[in-house]
């Protein structure tokens, strides 16, 4: 179609310069005639004025002929009905190489506009998760009125559509209904700005509408437009179940191929949780021993004559070991499974708990830490160590980037389109080099030798097990934003549900090893 | 003299908690192996064990069961690496008096050890 409509353009433009031509002609006497009147002036009877005269008169005539022409074309082109139907044959020929679904419809409701001098064609294409007729391509609708076009089978407009398998011409339907029916096909009519809805079903299922306002010059649509459109729908059928389907199929690809990356992420987890605690493991017997021995030799320190100096080393080894422990136990920690207590989440308070940890850390005076933080947030589940542990490791690495100070940003707010609790931490540090971006979340991955490089890796294992998604936009000597996104689940709004399975609490147990599990649970 | 029998399958640990705990005054009594802890204890009866969770052959749970069976008034102290919060419960539901992690701090290990032993007293 698209050929054959470039053809007829090309032929309407040759008329166009033909007529302006005949036009140049013209002027060219006209020009004569004007230099008539200045018989003393050289330049009114030079060919350079012919010629500037000529192409003015190019300049100003081209659009309105083109216009007039193209106009007259068009007239006489709706006035006789089989000219569409040629119209619709292109569409077929055009439409047999295979197109995406989109570019289809847009080429359907384009063709099918052009060739009924219409207003408003629209093209509404079945959703099967939804089950509704979706306003896809239009031609004559804003896309925003577009996207609130969803038509069910709860509309009168479907299920005639359903059932009848036949052009619907609104004017027809009003006087064969009630007065009641007819107000809700004149309403739904209205709503797609149409005179005449075309049901498009292959192998007897509906999967398409093609709503249409009235033709150029309001003319009614009459019996011989329904068999056209009759025969148009069976033809348009076939061609648009299969780009529909190849279109379902692309987007299920799509799905399958983000559930597949996710599946991946999270194998790379587990793979990395066994080996992390096996790691952890076998690491933590030979701390025990240096750092046993050290405590023995300094608790023999006189006994032994060992020197201050000797000692002073000793206790080093005994801090040093305790910290070696320390990141194999949160490894650990991370990788087993837990039984925490689930309550709904308030945020502010994690927030203000993480920000006051980390000023045992770092310094937050150079620092201006603005927080957002939605007051009326939907009841969120999660445990607080999981979420203390998440904003603190992110607040930590905002803070580090902006060893000059600067300002740290914490927003948290409901997206209610998406029913997910947003939580953005920005900072105006330095930023991350592109080139780090897709290893920020690997383990171990850190560009300060004084960090493990866990943080953000236990914050995406976090967002994970929340069933949410996490991402890092950075601009260099800009900053970096981390944005969170976690689903609002409708058990949600029954905590008593999650912390039914709670443990016994720490207190119950050993008296100050209490307090070391719970640091590390 | 208090005695107190060191388990665990690291020769090493055993080694320098005898040490560590003769050089504090206790009778020390070491096992590497469930099986042998078990064996012992029967001639040793110490008063506290400390007692390795994870051990080849008969582990910690194992011998935590059998010896509270049989002497419910020996005092066990769980030495955990990083076992999980399962292990821990569960040992202390089969009458663990106490569980403290490696690496060990030798200053908290002797107090708990001492606050036992009191216990046993009274
Ligand atoms: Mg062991």
């Amino acid at each position: 179609m698209r050929y054959a409509k470039k053809r007829k353009k090309f032929l309407l433009k040759l008329l166009v310069l033909l007529s302006l031509f005949f036009l140049a002609e013209a002027g060219r006497s006209a020009s004569s005639t004007l230099a008539g009147f200045f018989p003393h002036n050289k330049f009114f009877h030079s060919e350079s004025f012919h010629l500037i005269f000529v192409v003015s008169l190019f300049a100003f005539l081209y659009r309105p002929i083109d216009h007039f022409i193209f106009s007259i074309f068009r007239r006489v082109l709706s006035r006789c009905g089989a000219d569409y139907s040629r119209d619709i044959e292109f569409l077929y020929e055009e439409s047999k190489a295979q197109m995406p679904l989109k570019e289809l419809g847009n080429l359907v409701v384009n063709t099918l506009a052009e060739a009924l001098g219409s207003a408003v064609v629209t093209l509404l294409v079945l959703d099967r998760k939804s089950n509704a007729y979706a306003a896809m391509s239009s031609c004559g609708l804003k896309p925003s009125d577009m996207s609130k076009l969803r038509f069910t089978d709860e509309h009168l407009i479907v299920r005639l559509a359903k059932q009848e398998n036949e052009p619907l011409v609104r004017d027809e339907l009003i006087m064969h209904f009630s007065w009641q029916e007819a107000n809700v096909v004149v309403s739904e009519f209205q709503n797609l700005r149409a005179a005449m809805i075309v049901p498009v079903s292959v192998h007897g299922q509906l999967i398409a509408l093609c709503a249409m306002g009235l033709r150029a010059g309001a003319k009614a649509y009459t019996a011989e437009d329904k068999r056209l459109f009759q025969e148009f729908s069976s033809k348009m059928g076939r061609v648009l179940g299969q780009a529909l389907a190849m279109h379902e199929l692309e987007s299920m690809n799509l799905e399958l191929r983000d559930k597949q990356a996710t599946l991946l992420q999270s194998s790379k987890l587990s793979a990395i949780e066994q080996l992390a605690s096996g790691f952890a493991h076998q690491i933590h017997n030979p701390l025990t021993i240096i750092s046993g021995k050290a405590q023995v030799l300094l608790l023999r320190k006189e006994k032994m004559g060992i020197s201050e100096e000797v000692a002073r080393e000793l206790q080093t080894i005994v801090k040093e070991t305790r910290r070696a422990a320390d990141i194999t136990h949160k490894l650990a920690a991370f990788s087993r499974p837990r039984k925490p207590v689930r309550e709904p989440l308030d945020f502010s308070q994690i927030v203000e708990d993480a920000l006051s940890l980390i000023s045992y850390q770092a310094s937050l005076d150079s620092i201006q830490v603005i927080r957002h933080i939605q007051k009326d947030l939907p009841p969120f589940i999660g445990t607080v160590p999981e979420f203390r542990e998440l904003f603190l490791n992110l607040l930590l690495n905002a803070v580090d980037a902006m060893s000059g100070g600067g300002t740290l940003m914490i927003k948290i707010r409901h997206l209610p389109a998406t029913s997910e609790i947003e939580i953005k931490v920005s900072d105006s540090g330095k930023g991350i080099p592109a080139e780090h971006i897709p290893m920020l979340f690997d383990p171990f991955f850190s560009t300060r030798h004084d960090r493990a490089g866990l943080g953000l890796f236990i914050v995406q294992k976090i967002v994970y097990h929340y069933g949410g998604t996490i991402k890092a936009e950075s601009q260099e000597n800009q900053g970096t934003v981390f944005v969170i996104r976690l689903p609002v689940l409708k058990s949600s709004a029954h905590p008593s549900q999650g912390s039914s399975d709670s443990p016994a609490s720490p207190q119950d147990r050993g008296r100050s090893a209490s307090k070391e599990v719970h640091q590390y649970a | 003299m208090p005695k107190i029998m060191v388990v665990d399958d690291e020769l090493e640990i055993c080694a320098f908690l005898r040490s560590f705990f003769e050089e504090r005054l206790y009778e020390v009594v070491t096992a590497t192996s469930g099986e042998e802890a078990l064996r012992k204890i029967e001639k040793e009866r110490p008063q506290v064990v400390l007692l390795d969770i994870k051990m080849p052959g008969k582990d910690g749970i194992d011998v935590l069961r059998e010896l509270k069976q049989k002497f419910p008034k020996v005092k066990v102290i769980m030495v955990t690496a990083v076992e999980t919060s399962d292990k821990i419960e569960q040992a202390i539901k089969l009458g663990a008096d106490n569980y403290i992690t490696k690496p060990l701090s030798l200053e908290y290990l002797e107090m708990d050890v001492k606050d036992k032993i009191t216990k046993l007293v009274d």
